[in-house]
Order: C-alpha cells, then structure tokens, then sequence
C-alpha cells in the first residue's frame, strides 16, 4: 500500500511539473512576439512621427536602432520610398505582402525567414501620412526578445532531465531495496533451516535409539505373546515404531549439511531403479508407468540423493492417484541442463497448497510427515537447481526438476 | 509490487521523458538543419535588405569556424561584429593581408545568429590600412567561389534576390 501511494505520488508529482515546464515554454513563444510588437510599434510611432515632419524621409537614415534588420517604407504601388539599404530606394518590392496591410488597413506580422538565413520578425503596417498612405516595413532581429523562449527551452530540459534522473534513481533505489529484501528473507530462511535442522538432529538421536529398543520388544512380544490379543497389539506398536523411524530418518537427511557427492551416473537407469522399487504399489493400486529417458543419459550429481527426490516424488504422484491413473515420468536435456518432470493423473493441488507445499512439516495426509517435498527442494537447490509444480485440481499434477550442466551422451 | 508490474511504468516515463527532452532540445538548433550554431548560411546565403557598409577596427586574426568558413572580428561603433569571408579554400587563393588594429571597411548584408553575435557577409573588403581590396560576392550576393559570374563580381544593381539568383525575398 505504501508502495503503491509513493508510486503514484511520483507519478503526479511528475505530471505536475511536466505540466508546468509545457506550460511555462508554451507561453514563451507569445511573450517573444509580445515583445517584438512592442519595439516595433515603438518604432513605428518613431518613424510616424519622422516621417510627418520631413517629408523627403532622410531623416530616417539617422535611426538605428539595436535590433532593426532593416527598415522600409514603400509606396501603395510597390515602390520603396524609403530603405535602410540605400541602393534599394526606387526599387519594387520582390514581394507583395505589402498589399495585405494595405488592404485590411491595419498591421500583420509574422516570423519570416531571411536570405542570410537568418530567422527574423516581420511587421508591416500601414503609414498615414498627410499626403498619401506609405506601408512600413520592419524587419526586426529576434535573438533578445527570444531569450525568454531559450530559457524556457533550457528550464524545461533541465526539469526533464531531473525527472529523469529521479526516476531513474528511484527505479535504482527500488530495486536495491527489493534485493535487500529477498536477500534478508532468504538469510531468515535460511537461519530457521539451521535451527530446524539442529532441533531434527536432537531429537532424532534422542528418539531413535528409545525406538530401536521399543521395537525390539514389541518383536518379542509378537513372537512369544503371552495372550493371543497381545499378538496384534505388538503388531500395531511395531508398524508405530517403523513410521516414526521413517520420520527420524526423514528428519536427519534434512538436517544434513554435507554437500552431496557429485558423479556421472546414468539418469535412465536411476529411473529405472526408482520405478522398480515402487512396482507393487503401483500394480496394487493399477497405475500405469509412461516413463520417456533417452539411453545412458548421464547426468551429474549425487546419485543416492538425487535418487532420493525422484523415489519421493514418485511415492507422492501414487499417493495422488488411490484409484489408479497414469503415472509420467519424462528425462532429458531441457532448463539449465537437465530436465526431469513426475506427473500424475490425480485429484491435483490447490493453490494455497500449492504455495506452501515445500515448506517443512506441511501435510495434507493424516500420516504425513510433511518432510518429503521439504527434502526434494533442499536436495534440488543443493545441486542449484530448481524445483516447480504445475497442477489443475482434479487433473493432475507435474514437478519438474532442473539441474545445471553435467549432461553426458 | 514486484519489479515486474514496476517495469513498464519506469520504461513508460523514461519513454516519455526522452519524448519531450528531443522536442526541448529541438528549438536550440542542433538538431533542425546543419548551418551551425549561427543558423546562417555563410555559402549561398545574402540578402540585399540587410546591406550595409561597416567601418573599424580588426581585434582579431583570420580565423577558420564553422563550415570551413573564414571569420575576421571587427570593432565598429562599439559593437564586435564578424565578417564572413568565404571559404578557406577561397581565402586561401584570394589573401588580402588582415592584421589585428589594421582599419577596415566592409560592405556586405548583416545578420544575427542565433548565438547572438552579429555577423556580415561580406561582399566587398577594403583595408584601408593597407590600401588592399577584394570582392568576396556580388551586389547581388552570388558568392565568388561559387563557379556563377566567373570574369568577376556583377555589379549590376539591386533588386536581385538572395540565395544565388534569388527567388523570394524572404518567406515565413
């Protein structure tokens, strides 16, 4: 939420000060010929007045000002009674612009451009004098009067360039942040698994060795029952004992912090091996195996944990399908290097368990340990690789595994 | 927010800020044509309107600037203007000597540039310290290295155009 508000305070902080660099050069441009109609009506009065009082017009010769091109006055027939180029008096006009102000009887302007290529302010307004009408013609340098429209030009790329800036600092700062993150996240994971780990280890050495006595005796007593009712009540303490070994043994492999040993071994044999091992849970329960490996596909890594994770996923994939189904097993080069995906044709997962199905100790089964799934991502990311379910309730459900390099043929 | 969602809207602005940062930058003149930073036409530009005769000091030595172009800076009535003079391959044939405090006079058409200085495309040069003359353009303006009125400068009155042979006198 806090995201979100200075996300889009940015974004109006943004707009507001686009608007106000656009709108601040948008009124440059008036301000210059505002500017520029001023000096030249103030001319034009000046040279009004001269020309009433010497009708011969040389007297104009003796104004310069600052910012005049050039200084004209022709008559209603084209000719130029008057021009600061002194050459041209007598001359007609090479254009009839002139006519418009005459016609309408009041003053045009414009921006023209010059033969010198210089880009210029044209004022053409009609003279009354006391015997005849002239046309003015001034012609006017532009580079003082826009200055405001430089300045505008050189605030709104500065304005730009700081928003630019800033963006790009705050999609840095965003990103540092979001990294940080991630990272401390990671560190907090990462320090709960050590603790959950050391916890496992204790327990697991405290509770195995009191298992292995409990389950010598209830053996004995199964054997040797001094009531036949006793007989199945061994039975059931030894199946206990055997699902709380599988928990402790579950508990010490995630709890290991040795690096796998890692070796060439053949992915398709391993396959193979896993399927063989689950054969009469899957013949029992009339789930058929696809399983697609080209030959001696080797890959690299530990083979006995590796092992460990596809024999998991497979147990999982069959729990998934009590009333038969298919069971997929596809190898091959694929990802960063090697590919294995285990589908199955079952009830599926949800997406809240969908989420939350590699974290320890979660379980939708009643007897489940919660550790299986938990231990295939530790083994996966020992490896570096990465391990991601697909799943559509009621359809099925694939893991897929990827792990880098170390492809043989 | 994930960095995902984030993503367009920062390639959005920067887009957009790019966007208006070329239009800015459209207006100060490096971008439009190629006349340099005067935004004048120093090889076929003139302008008969704008002629006028300059009389000063030079402050400074020949010296080549934009487009190869020959500049020389005069000090007439307090102001500092430039003279164009052609070309340096031009300059280079014709060479009238021009030294700093020599006392000149030049006739030609002036014009600002959009870097604010005044410049004068020089028609005609006289150095009056040294006596020396040379016609850089015509009356009309058509340049002296550009092949047209070879035998020499016409000088057969106003009313001509500009940009060689003219056309209009200035359009908006």
């Amino acid at each position: 939420m806090l995201k979100r508000v200075l996300l889009l305070s940015g974004i109006g902080l943004t707009l507001a000060l686009l608007w106000f660099a656009v709108s601040n050069y948008r009124a440059a441009t008036p301000l210059a010929e505002e500017s520029l109609r001023g000096v030249a009506l103030s001319i034009s009065a000046a040279v009004e007045n001269i020309a009433a009082h010497d009708p011969s017009l040389h007297s104009l010769t003796t104004l310069h000002p600052k910012d005049v091109a050039f200084l004209a006055l022709l008559d209603k027939e084209g000719t130029y009674r008057f021009h600061s180029n002194p050459d041209l008096v007598g001359t007609r006009a090479e254009d009839d612009r002139y006519r418009e102000a005459l016609t309408k009887g009041t003053a045009i302007e414009g921006r023209v451009l010059l033969g010198t290529g210089e880009k210029a302010y044209e004022f053409l307004a009609p003279l009354h004098l006391a015997d005849t009408t002239l046309i003015l013609r001034l012609i006017l340098h532009t580079y003082r009067a826009d200055a405001v429209i430089r300045r505008s030009e050189l605030n709104m790329t500065i304005i730009l360039a700081l928003l630019l800036a800033g963006w790009v600092m705050a999609a840095m700062i965003y990103r540092f942040a979001v990294r940080e993150e991630m990272h401390h996240l990671e560190m907090a994971r990462q320090e709960s698994l050590a603790r959950l780990g050391e916890m496992g280890a204790t327990l697991a050495h405290e509770i195995r060795n009191p298992l292995g006595g409990i389950k010598g005796f209830a053996q004995i007593i199964g054997k040797k029952p001094m009531d036949t009712r006793n007989s199945d009540f061994a039975g059931l303490i030894v199946g206990e004992v055997l699902r709380l070994e599988q928990l402790v043994a579950s508990l010490l492999a995630y709890a290991r912090s040795d690096r796998p040993e890692a070796s060439l071994f053949s992915l398709d044999e391993l396959i193979s091996h896993c399927v063989s091992l689950m054969r009469p849970e899957l013949d029992r329960l009339g789930i058929s195996v696809v399983a697609s490996c080209p030959e001696r596909f080797q890959c690299h890594g530990d083979r006995d944990r590796l092992g460990q994770v596809l024999l998991n996923l497979i147990q999982n994939a069959i729990q998934a399908m009590p009333d038969g189904g298919t069971l997929s097993i596809a190898a091959g080069a694929g990802g960063k290097g090697v590919s294995v995906s285990v589908s199955d044709t079952g009830h599926g997962i949800g997406k809240e368990d969908r989420e939350r199905m590699f974290e320890p100790f979660f379980t939708t089964r009643a007897k489940g340990t919660g550790l299986g799934l938990a231990l295939c991502k530790k083994i996966v990311e020992e490896h570096n690789g990465t391990i991601g379910v697909t799943s559509s309730p009621g359809r099925g459900t694939t893991v897929s595994v990827e792990l880098p390099g170390g492809i043989r043929k | 927010m994930s960095i995902a969602r984030f993503s367009p809207v920062v390639t959005l602005a920067v887009f957009l800020n790019c966007l208006l940062i070329g239009t800015a930058f459209a207006g100060f003149g490096f971008g439009g044509d190629d006349l340099g930073k005067s935004g004048l036409d120093f090889s076929k530009g003139y302008d008969v309107n704008t002629v006028t005769t300059v009389s000063g000091r030079i402050v400074s030595s020949p010296r080549t600037d934009e487009h190869e172009q020959v500049f020389v800076e005069v000090k007439a009535d307090g102001d500092i203007i430039s003279l164009s003079l052609g070309p340096k391959s031009f300059w280079d044939k014709k060479e009238i000597p021009l030294h700093p405090n020599d006392d000149i006079a030049a006739k030609g058409s002036k014009a600002q540039g959009k870097d604010g200085k005044t410049y004068l495309l020089v028609q005609k040069l006289t150095n009056r310290t040294t006596g020396a003359q040379m016609a850089v353009r015509s009356e009309r303006g058509v340049a002296a290295w550009s092949g047209r009125n070879a035998g020499g400068m016409m000088f057969n009155g106003p009313g001509g155009g500009m940009r060689g042979n003219g056309g209009g006198m200035m359009r908006r």
